[in-house]
């Protein structure tokens, strides 16, 4: 089996799953407020209050346990960045510190950094996967924000991956051709690019007129306002987990540290 | 009002921005509720700019310069703009992928009523509704990416039937189907005329399947040179180099007035003709097999190929193919069969994940695409995936001097005028038509010399006479001693080229390769591959005629039938 690209890990991790689990059926808003407070309470800083945090987040996956593979996939493809972080770190507090450096704080420092990107993954990938980007418009149009700005989004989560399936046609092409990026310095290697970047760009904006033509079709634009096949209703397992996540982290944020 | 028409276009001519000479040029069409309307013409003559003024596009979108008027639905396109008809007027465009604006399908046929504020509950119903009616019921959950080309098409069709509208356009519906897929969206269109009562206006050149649901046929070229009954309308066409289908083009050869347009009448039809031929006394088609005089060098061997997406899927499983030089073959198989995987590896592209693939003895694993592709050229599909320079020669001159000739226009210059571009060697890529485009993709890919060429799906989207073009370039390229190889799923094509050998592929696999006399007559093997007979084996067979000849296409089947009968007169 071919190796999966960090890219094709990605989107693999982050993009809307089709299946239907506990949360498919949150509130959209519910879920944004989840990730969001999630990230924010990673602002405390000690190593025992975090591990706390993942564990409630652990045991939060089990409501909907398919999302491990994704996790999986997303923390391989953030494993380069993770180990850049931890090297970066590492040098710097040597260089602060003038290389007197207890390794137990070092080795705090580096482990809450980890836990902090373990920890974030966990929610996003649980409100990426589990959220249609057509609710996340319906949960942030309800704040007030104005839908036909917030569309951009679902278009370009929509079309990324078709704009990189077809960069990878172009590539295959130019390569038939005889274009071999390997070759050269990196001077000629950005300028042989030219083959792969003008196709792309001109069959992208053949897409957009095509796109712009099928939105003013379905009337996009029409009104400042739209209606919605699924409106939104905060039940009572929404407020209900909304609730107890908002308690769990005030908690373990203000509970002081014996 | 009772008698409002459902399309009426008054004198209408168009320029587009910056052009002197007009896409439509005085026409005028009236389109009663309740018709099925075809409208057929050339490349370039002017069917999407026609659809376009229909739904309020142009000029609205475009600019550029309209005269005359324009009405559908009673209301006045041109001045009113897109927004008059939104809801109105169901449309279909081209490139269905391009028209999905939602990830999820349902979200897709909900996204259109959404934006003109229907209520919630009559949304609900309304999507129940068109899924119940297209039968896609098992695609509403579904991701819009991971559906095949088919599928978005028939997700496209329901956003634009969600609005219930009485008039439904479609521009090029038929252009990226494989034959089944063709099939099943005519039956749909048929049923919506015929059961829904909606008005249907399809712009499309691909007449064969399509011609026998039509209620009246317009052929357009800038003009409108046709509109009638399309029984008529295609004896017209024959003289323009449109496609017709085979069964027409077949009676007019033997000299039958008012070819018959359904297959049912046909095989009447010719099962008169034939009684009145003595069978055992003419020159058949029978068994003659189309394999020529060959060397038995190979060029390129294929040994039990695996191919494993990244993702799992297997989209090759245990290939074996030899290509001999001077072969001409043609990888046949419905979408998502795996031909371009295929021919992937036969310049590197793509490595096998088990099995090997020898390209003149060297195996793909071991070189690089660079050294392989001087062996094998691959024209692919879409010809905009490759220009990116000034003018078409430089076009060409890119791929010689990549390839590490010298600079050479000579020689540039030259496979250009042996493609007809000579002329146009200045001119933008972008500015060239289609079929322009098209030979340029050929020409860049020639101009080397490869050995071998291969072309993925080189007649999707060109018109018959377009094909008729490329043919006879493919013809050439054989004489000269090169060896081609195509992938399709054009069957009417393939009856016409003399391909040798037929390598028919499902599911990623090889179901079966031979002799296209055998394939092309065997309905259950073709079937199994999403593939349709061509017209003039189907006809063949249906008449119980195949076990004495099995002629590919209409010339083919006439000359056998003119034949006898000059033996019979003699």
């Amino acid at each position: 089996m071919a190796k999966k690209s960090i890219f094709e890990n990605l989107n693999y991790a982050l993009t809307y799953e089709e299946l239907k689990g506990f949360y498919h059926n949150i509130d959209p808003r519910v879920k944004l407020l989840y990730a969001v407070a999630t990230i924010a309470v990673l602002v405390v800083n000690d190593l025992q209050k975090l591990l706390v945090i993942l564990a409630v987040n652990v045991v939060l996956t089990l409501l909907y346990i398919r999302i491990l593979n994704r996790l999986a996939a997303l923390l391989k493809s953030l494993s380069i960045i993770i180990a850049l972080i931890v090297v970066f770190n590492t040098v710097i507090s040597l260089l602060l510190t003038g290389w007197r450096l207890n390794i137990y704080s070092l080795f705090e420092t580096q482990a809450k950094a980890i836990l902090r990107v373990f920890i974030a993954a966990i929610a996003v990938t649980m409100f990426l996967a589990t959220t249609t980007p057509w609710e996340i418009v319906q949960g942030l149009s309800k704040i007030g924000l104005k839908y036909t700005y917030l569309y951009t989004f679902i278009i370009a989560l929509r079309f990324i991956p078709i704009v990189f399936n077809e960069m990878k046609s172009i590539y295959d092409a130019q390569r038939s051709r005889g274009l071999e990026l390997e070759k050269g310095g990196v001077l000629s290697r950005v300028r042989k690019l030219t083959p792969i970047v003008v196709p792309t760009m001109v069959c992208s904006m053949l897409r957009a007129r095509d796109l712009v033509e099928a939105m003013e079709l379905k009337g996009f634009g029409y009104s400042n306002r739209r209606t919605s096949h699924k409106p939104l209703k905060l039940r009572r397992i929404d407020a209900g987990f909304a609730l107890t996540i908002v308690i769990v982290y005030a908690s373990i944020a203000l509970v002081p540290v014996i | 009002m009772k008698n409002r028409p459902a399309v009426e276009l008054r004198d209408v001519t168009y320029y587009y921005p910056n052009e002197s000479t007009p896409a439509l040029e005085n026409v005028s069409l009236r389109v009663s509720y309740g018709e099925f309307i075809v409208v057929a013409g050339p490349s370039g003559g002017g069917k999407s700019t026609l659809c376009k003024i229909l739904l309020g596009l142009i000029p609205h979108l475009y600019g550029g310069r309209l005269t005359g008027e324009a009405y559908v639905d009673g209301v006045n396109v041109v001045r009113e703009g897109v927004k008059s008809i939104v809801g109105r007027v169901g449309a279909v465009l081209q490139v269905p992928e391009n028209q999905v604006v939602n990830i999820i399908v349902e979200e897709e046929i909900a996204f259109g009523l959404e934006n003109v504020l229907y209520e919630p509950d009559v949304i609900v119903k309304r999507v129940d509704e068109v899924i119940e009616g297209l039968g896609i019921s098992h695609l509403r959950n579904r991701a819009t990416y991971t559906l095949s080309g088919g599928e978005v098409q028939r997700v496209a069709l329901a956003s634009a039937l969600a609005y219930k509208p009485r008039i439904l356009i479609l521009d090029e519906p038929l252009a990226h189907l494989d034959p089944i897929g063709v099939r099943e969206l005519l039956s749909i269109l048929h049923r919506l005329y015929s059961r829904d009562g909606v008005t249907v206006i399809a712009i499309e050149h691909r007449l064969t399947e399509l011609a026998k649901y039509a209620t009246r046929l317009v052929i357009l070229n800038k003009r409108i040179l046709f509109d009638g009954e399309p029984e008529r309308a295609l004896e017209h066409s024959l003289t323009l180099g449109m496609d017709v289908p085979p069964i027409v083009r077949l009676f007019k050869n033997i000299g039958v007035s008012n070819p018959p347009l359904r297959l049912d009448d046909a095989i009447k039809e010719l099962q008169v003709l034939l009684k009145n031929i003595d069978l055992s006394n003419f020159n058949n088609y029978a068994n003659s097999s189309r394999d020529r005089e060959l060397s038995r060098e190979e060029v390129i061997v294929v040994e039990d190929l695996w191919y494993v997406y990244s993702s799992g899927r297997e989209a090759l499983r245990g290939i074996n193919l030899e290509v001999r030089r001077g072969d001409f073959i043609a990888i046949v198989g419905a979408n998502g069969a795996g031909k371009t995987t295929l021919i992937k590896h036969f310049n590197g592209l793509l490595k096998p994940s088990r099995g090997r693939v020898l390209v003149f003895s060297k195996d793909t694993r071991r070189h690089t695409v660079a050294e392989l592709s001087r062996h094998v050229g691959i024209v692919f599909q879409n010809p905009l995936h490759q220009f990116f320079e000034e003018n078409a020669l430089r076009e060409v001159m890119f791929t010689l001097r990549s390839m590490g000739f010298n600079n050479d226009e000579g020689r540039a210059m030259s496979i250009l005028k042996s493609l007809n571009l000579h002329s146009l060697a200045n001119k933008s890529p972008y500015e060239l038509s289609v079929g322009e485009q098209r030979r340029l993709a050929i020409a860049s890919v020639l101009v080397y010399e490869p050995e071998v060429i291969v072309l993925d799906e080189p007649t999707a989207g060109i018109d018959y006479s377009l094909k008729m073009e490329l043919l006879r370039i493919l013809l050439n390229l054989l004489e000269k001693g090169k060896t081609v190889i195509m992938t399709t799923h054009d069957v009417e094509f393939l009856a016409h080229a003399p391909v040798n050998r037929v390598v028919l592929m499902s599911s990623g696999e090889v179901v079966a390769q031979g002799d296209p006399r055998e394939i092309l007559y065997d309905a259950q093997l073709l079937a199994k591959a999403r593939v349709t007979l061509p017209q003039i084996p189907e006809l063949v067979s249906m008449a119980k005629a195949s076990s004495y000849m099995k002629p590919l296409n209409a010339e083919e089947l006439a000359s056998i039938v003119n034949g006898s009968r000059c033996m019979r007169s003699g």
